[in-house]
Order: structure tokens, then sequence, then C-alpha cells
């Protein structure tokens, strides 16, 4: 019977590669799909193009093709990628000429544009789109910065287009992350696209492996301690059937595990409610879902449902959201969190000396509650070994920012005895606020296309 | 609900179920897992929206709700308003919610001793020092 399988190959910009090189090495994968945009990503690629308008792609992109693409092709394995970001032109022509200069020749890199909409956003206004945000119902009217990016999420027709120029690699921008996996398999299996059950399959296929890892052992919450070698972790894999039967593994050899414990805790992960999982190809009902675990380090995924997919398109801007400004200090036993409290109301007196305005400040305590926050019980203070003093504020100046910082050294000699960790303990950065509306499908008719650069 | 001849105990949660947490914009998105049917059943009267609302005090400040993954012995718990203002503006540690599934598993709950203690977790080895 035909089948297609498809394997992660990356969970997010700045993932190991390792994994995909493996699941290469090991062979007898049709796709690899790769996942490089979380909503913050594309702030960081808009800074990147406002330099150098060839930029603005993941900058690890390139070199990264540059290791896959011989054993890729030699496999007959397509990869595919949202690392496009916002200049997936420039990504493909810098991965094709990064090929060429290292001796790799005859390569083809499809990449999708169109989901870059920052230009569209003025017209769309006046043309009464409603551009309220649908998490606060602000309006888009009331904005005083303008965007930093805006991208309408694209589903996996426009990656579909791209595949029929029989490419190497496929590039694209703002895709969602299971896209990647739905077209591949939409293609090579050949289902209409309102097959809606079939496409609600393939999406949560598409889940259970996009964030790498996470599919495979990694985060897990079950008997952890029994998971092995996940210094060698394999990312998951999917052969899907012509007759919709599906299973999910991992490259033979690679460490990690797959197992209907493991894949449950991935296949729920961040979906909201489960019975309307929302992509621009297919609404997923997740309702009846099963996983049974059918052989070592093999699972079969059953009773996925689709609904029709829905008559809007998600848009994401980001906006900026001002400055945030970090500083740390640790503190040794005896009495380090009773120092550290201490510490944090000088900290606060000294802000109002030096007049630093700011709009929220976050104390935690390293150690103690810094990710238990409320929950997490106050400690014997004997008990308490070291605990790091972290302090953070929100601010809308840089310069309140910069000033802030520079109370922590002297609150390091200034303060109470025995501190330590004096090193890179200060970060500044910048914040976002993310803008997310619902637009009409119809929107981008004509706008979306696919092209190819080859050598 | 309690009148079968079964012993009941306020366990930790951590000791039973599995848990993943996330996060999408400002909410955070806890799935919680059960060994058994029986320990589901019993979150399903102990583990409401209300007490895992209770329970996050200030970290939790919109609604919870529930929603049911029968075959997996699964309960999701979206919590509104729970991050700070999400993930690239909250200035918390865990901006991104991934340890909120830790916090939820230091609740004590009550359950049927015997179906948890079949639970891996209940039993895991001391650590080893590798």
């Amino acid at each position: 019977m035909k089948s297609v399988k498809v394997a992660c190959g990356q969970g997010f910009y700045g993932d190991s590669l390792r994994p995909s090189l493996r699941a290469l090495e090991v062979g007898g994968i049709d796709y690899l799909c790769f996942d490089a945009l979380a909503e913050l990503t594309l702030a960081i690629l808009a800074k990147d193009r406002a330099k150098n308008p060839e930029f603005g792609y993941t900058k690890d992109l390139p070199d990264m093709m540059l290791q896959l693409l011989p054993q890729a092709k030699k496999n007959g394995t397509v990869i595919i990628t949202n690392g496009g970001g916002l200049n997936p032109a420039c990504a493909a022509k810098a991965i094709v000429e990064l090929a060429k200069a290292n001796g790799i020749e005859g390569v083809r890199v499809a990449y999708v544009e169109g989901d870059d909409v920052l230009d569209s956003l003025n017209q769309w206004q006046s043309d009464g789109v409603d551009l309220s945000d649908y998490d606060s119902g602000a309006e888009f009217t009331a904005l005083k910065d303008s965007p930093i990016f805006a991208n309408v999420y694209l589903g996996a027709d426009s990656i579909c287009a791209a595949l029929k120029f029989n490419p190497d690699i496929v590039v694209t921008g703002r895709t969602t992350d299971t896209a990647a996996y739905l077209a591949p398999i939409q293609s090579a299996l050949g289902f209409a696209s309102d097959d809606w059950d079939k496409a609600a399959t393939a999406i949560a296929v598409g889940h259970l492996l996009e964030c790498g890892g996470q599919g495979a052992g990694g985060n897990f919450s079950g008997d952890w301690w029994n998971v092995e070698n996940l210094h060698d972790i394999g990312y998951p894999t999917a052969e899907i059937f012509e007759d919709g039967r599906v299973i999910i593994s991992k490259p033979e050899g690679t460490g990690g595990r797959i197992s209907r414990d493991v894949l449950k805790e991935q296949l729920l992960y961040e979906i909201h409610d489960p019975s309307c999982y929302i992509t621009p190809d297919v609404i997923v009902d997740l309702t009846d879902v099963d996983l049974v675990d059918i052989g070592e380090n093999q699972v079969e995924l059953k009773g996925v449902k689709g609904n029709p997919a829905p008559p809007s398109l998600k848009l994401i801007m980001g906006l900026p959201g001002g400055w945030m400004s970090s500083g740390q200090i640790a503190f040794s036993w005896p009495y380090a969190l009773e120092k550290a409290e201490r510490t944090a109301e000088i900290l606060k007196k000294r802000m109002q000396t030096e007049g630093i305005n700011y709009d929220d400040l976050e104390i935690e305590y390293v150690g103690v509650n810094s990710i238990g926050g409320p929950t997490a019980p106050r400690p014997d203070e004997d008990s308490v070994n070291e605990v790091v003093l972290r302090a953070t504020i929100a601010c809308q100046q840089q310069g309140d920012a910069v000033a802030f910082r520079k109370l922590f050294p002297p609150l390091y000699i200034n303060t109470y005895p025995f501190v330590g960790g004096l090193r890179n303990m200060l970060h500044m950065g910048s914040l976002l606020n993310q803008w997310s509306c619902l637009v009409p499908r119809t929107l981008m008719d004509g706008c979306v296309s696919a092209n190819v650069v080859e050598s | 609900m309690i009148n079968d001849q079964k012993t009941w105990q306020e366990i930790p949660l951590y000791k039973v179920v599995q848990s993943r947490s996330g996060d999408k914009g400002d909410a955070v998105d806890i799935s919680v897992f059960s060994p058994n049917r029986e320990i589901h059943e019993a979150l399903r009267s102990e583990l409401t929206t209300e007490r895992v609302k209770q329970h996050f005090g200030d970290y939790v400040k919109g609604s919870v709700t529930r929603y049911e993954i029968p075959n997996l012995l699964a309960f999701k718990y979206i919590c509104k308003d729970a991050l700070g203002g999400g993930g690239s503006g909250s200035l918390r540690s865990d901006n991104l919610g991934k340890s909120m599934s830790a916090n939820l598993l230091r609740m004590k709950v009550k359950l049927p001793l015997e179906a948890a203690s079949t639970s891996i977790l209940y039993n895991k080895p001391q650590g080893e020092i590798l």
C-alpha cells in the first residue's frame, strides 16, 4: 500500500542539527520538516532585515542546509522549512549560492511568498477590514506605534504549490508549523483537500512531530528517569498510509522514547480546546483521539476527526513593547533568603532615589520561587544553601533600562555578606507585544506565490 | 462518592499523574493524564476548575476552563491571564509557562490509594548519583 514517511528536523530556531543528521544517516525518510519560527523570532528577523534588505531569514539556515544537502540528495529526502522568515526569496538564493560555493551543484530550492502583509495593513484598514486584537478587543486605529512585522499564517496549499517544482528544499515564511507536514503528506498520498478527516490526521501528525525532542521523550513527565540516551535523542517520524493508518516512530538506534505515554503529552500540548484546534487547513477534533503502543518505539495514532477549514486566517503582528532590564545577585547561606529579601528592598529605594520610571517590577528568588511563584512554600532558612535575587523591570525608555542595570554592581559590596556569581548577571532587551486578528481568507487570493531558484 | 471499602488518601499529584504545560499568548494550557480510569474519575470531582484557580492564587488572574479527552484519560485546563503578559512580554523567569505543570503537581488531592499506587511515578526509585 502507498505510504509516505515524514520526520521532524528542527523544533525551534537554535535547535540542534544532530537529530536531522541522524535521521538522514538512518534513511528511509521522504520529507524532513523544520519549524524555525516562534512569535518572537519574526521580531528578531525584522531587525536583521532593517539593517540589510538581503537578510530577514533565520541566519543559520544556509549553513544547516549545506550540511544536510549531500545526504538528503543521496536519499531523495526533501527538506521543508519556514526558516525563510521575512525573506524566503533571499533565503533560497543564499542556500543555492552557499551550496555552489562548496561544490554542490544542481540544487533546486522552491520558496513561498505572500505571508508578509505589513505593507497591506493601511489599505485593508481603509477598506474596512476589522483588524482589532481578538484577545483584548483593542482597535487597530488606537495603535501608538506601527507594527514591526505583520504576517498571515499560511496553510499547506502554499507549500503544495512549491512542491510541484520537484525541489530539494522548500523555504517558506510564516506558514503554520503543521502545514509543513500536511503539505507533503497530501501531495504524496493525493487525497482531496476537503477530505477533512485525512487532513486533520496529517495535522495531528505534524503537531506530534513539530516540537522535535518533546515528542520523543524530552520534557517527559512520566518515568523520565528511565528514558535512555537523551544525548543522542532521535526526533519523531511518522509513516502515513493511503488508508489513513499512521505509525509514529523514530530513527532506529537513536535515543529517547516513542510510546503512548510520551506522545499523549505532546498531542495535547498548547492546543487549548481539543475539539476545535484551528488551522488554516482544517479544524481538528481530537475528542476521540487515541494512541496505541504497537511495538518498541512504535505507536499508532487513531480517531482524529476534521471539520471544514475556517473562512478566516490568523494575522499576527508584533508591536514594540518597550524595554526589559534584569539584574541578579547570588547570596550564600547563612540567612541567604533574608539577605536577598532585604536587598530587594534596598534596590527599590535606590530606584526611587534615581527616579527610574517603570511600568512593572518582578522580584524573584531563584532557587526558592522563581518558577513556583505563590505555589512554592517558603523553605526553612537553614535549608537554603544559596539563593539568587532576580529583579526585572519593564519600562518605556532605554535610559531607564540602562539606569536600572547600573544599580546592581554596587549592591554586590554595599549590602550583605557572602555574594557570588557576579559575572554575566545583567540582561537587557526589548519587549514585544503581540497583536492577533482574523482576516477573511479571500483577502489573500492571488497574493501567495511559489517560485524556484536553482544552480 | 467515597462510600466504598477503599482507602482514600490525600496524595500529592506529582506521585500519580503526568502533566505538560505551555503557553498561548497570556494563557497557560495544562494537561493532566491519569494512570488509570479510577484516578481519572476521582480527579473529575477533585481537580475542579475552582480548585485549580484557587491553587494558583495570584499566578492565574483569569478564568480556568476544563476539557476532557476520554481515551487518553486526560483533562486539560486553560488558565487565562496567567503569564504576566504572555511569552514575549512577560518578565517572569518561566515566561513560557513550562513549569506551570510542576506548580499544579504540588497540589494534594484525595485519591483511592490502591489505584494511585499503581502509577510508575508513585514508586520512583531513589535517585542515583551518576
